[in-house]
């Protein structure tokens, strides 16, 4: 019979936070050499607990991590940590639109026209 | 036999061979996926059998890698215009979905192999979703076999002392111990009931496995981490899929630039992913410039 069993890797960043998990099954050319190994004996799809929801997000929509390895497991972040992480993005720079508004405030202000 | 144990026995007023005629059409739904192997393939993109989004010609593999759609494969084979050639030794199997083996549990099944010089073989037995073995349900010794497998799943062989492998063009599992995937004709020629319809086999294979064509996505972005591209599935696929944002030189998991081919040297995942599509590209190691248009491919697999 055909062996089902497919080896699940997860990456972790410096503060344990998983920032992306994946199955050989299905992407049997990603390298592991920097991964860790969560299962070795997995379905085609990855999972991060066996049972649990096929490629499950790992992330907030605007990037933050959702889990944690605790060495053992994947544990679910608290909502004051995920907090925490949102208020410590940078703000992004201006848009040029953006840029063009300031400087066109600038030289209305500086002129006295209210615009 | 006393006449009173012929009471309820009936009589029918056609012959064998009316009878014969009149059920030739006749025709179960098939419970594989994209069964029809004759045509050479969907990869010369004239509508031709089998589904073949990965696209390759022939395929090789000892770890029960998906080949063409909905079937993984230990050993080799050639996509031929007469049939999938599978050489001596190799295997290939559809795996099914726990409702599906739940469905079958208990429940006599049939399975049937034509090939297209008119040959024709078939076979009945219950169906068991897991057991010890494996359960043949028809063969042809030193040729081949169709089994379930102990794991609930469909397989054909083809046996190792096979000569030159087997060239089957279409096979059938359905429900009941009536073969309904061919009849034979006036000649004595075994011929196909049905054809499958191309569309309705590409959507039932595309609920499993998607490839794309070039998709364009340009330059809006949030804080310069994100491509957003709002990509949408032809069909909701079984699950949240494995999704491989694909640059147009193959590059895996990076997008290029359209107008000048360059692959931009950042890893590029999907972001507020689900069965139905994605509305973003994320790019976890840096930000990338909004002056550009982005072009890329998407394999998505919900395969089981």
């Amino acid at each position: 019979m055909i062996e089902a069993y497919n080896k699940h890797y997860i990456i972790t960043d410096k503060q344990n936070r998983i920032v992306f998990g994946w199955s050989d099954g299905p992407h049997p050319d990603r390298d592991p050499a920097l991964a860790i190994c969560i299962n070795e004996r997995g379905g085609y799809q990855f999972r991060l607990r066996p049972g649990g929801e096929e490629n499950p997000p790992l992330r907030t929509t605007d990037g933050i991590p959702l889990y944690r390895w605790d060495g053992e497991q994947a544990v679910a972040r608290t909502e004051e940590e995920i907090a925490a992480d949102r208020a410590a993005i940078p703000l992004p720079p201006p848009s040029p639109q953006e840029q063009l508004r300031a400087d066109v405030d600038f030289l209305a202000a500086m002129q006295g026209v209210s615009l | 036999m006393s006449e009173k144990n012929l009471v309820g026995y009936y009589t029918s007023r056609y012959s064998g061979e009316e009878i014969d005629r009149m059920l030739a059409g006749f025709s179960n739904p098939n419970l594989l996926d994209n069964w029809y192997f004759v045509g050479g393939g969907s990869q010369q993109g004239g509508g031709q059998f089998p589904l073949n989004q990965r696209a390759s010609v022939a395929y090789g593999s000892g770890n029960g890698e998906y080949f063409i759609d909905r079937w993984r494969i230990n050993g080799s084979c050639e996509l031929m215009p007469d049939g999938l050639l599978l050489k001596p030794a190799t295997l290939i199997c559809q795996f099914f979905e726990e409702q599906l083996k739940q469905y079958l549990d208990g429940k006599l099944v049939t399975a049937s192999i034509w090939f297209e010089d008119g040959t024709y073989y078939f076979g009945s037995s219950v169906y068991h979703k897991a057991s010890s073995a494996n359960t043949t349900l028809c063969s042809l010794p030193g040729a081949f076999a169709a089994l379930i497998g102990s794991d609930g799943n469909f397989y054909l062989r083809a046996d190792y002392t096979s000569v030159d492998g087997i060239k089957p063009g279409a096979v059938k599992l359905e429900l009941g111990s009536a073969p309904t995937l061919a009849h034979q004709d006036t000649s004595g020629n075994w011929v196909l009931n049905d054809l499958p319809n191309y569309q309705q086999e590409l959507a039932k294979c595309q609920r499993y496995y998607w490839k794309s064509d070039m998709i364009y996505a340009s330059a809006t972005f949030y804080g310069n981490l994100y491509l957003i591209c709002n990509v949408v599935f032809p069909v909701k696929m079984r699950t949240t899929p494995a999704v491989a944002i694909i640059a147009p030189d193959g590059t895996l998991y990076k997008v290029g630039i359209w107008a000048n081919s360059v692959t931009v040297d950042l890893p590029a995942t999907p972001n507020v992913l689900n069965a139905d599509g994605f509305d973003s590209i994320y790019f976890g190691g840096g930000s990338i410039d909004t002056n550009n248009i982005y072009a890329f491919r998407v394999a998505a697999s919900a395969d089981v």
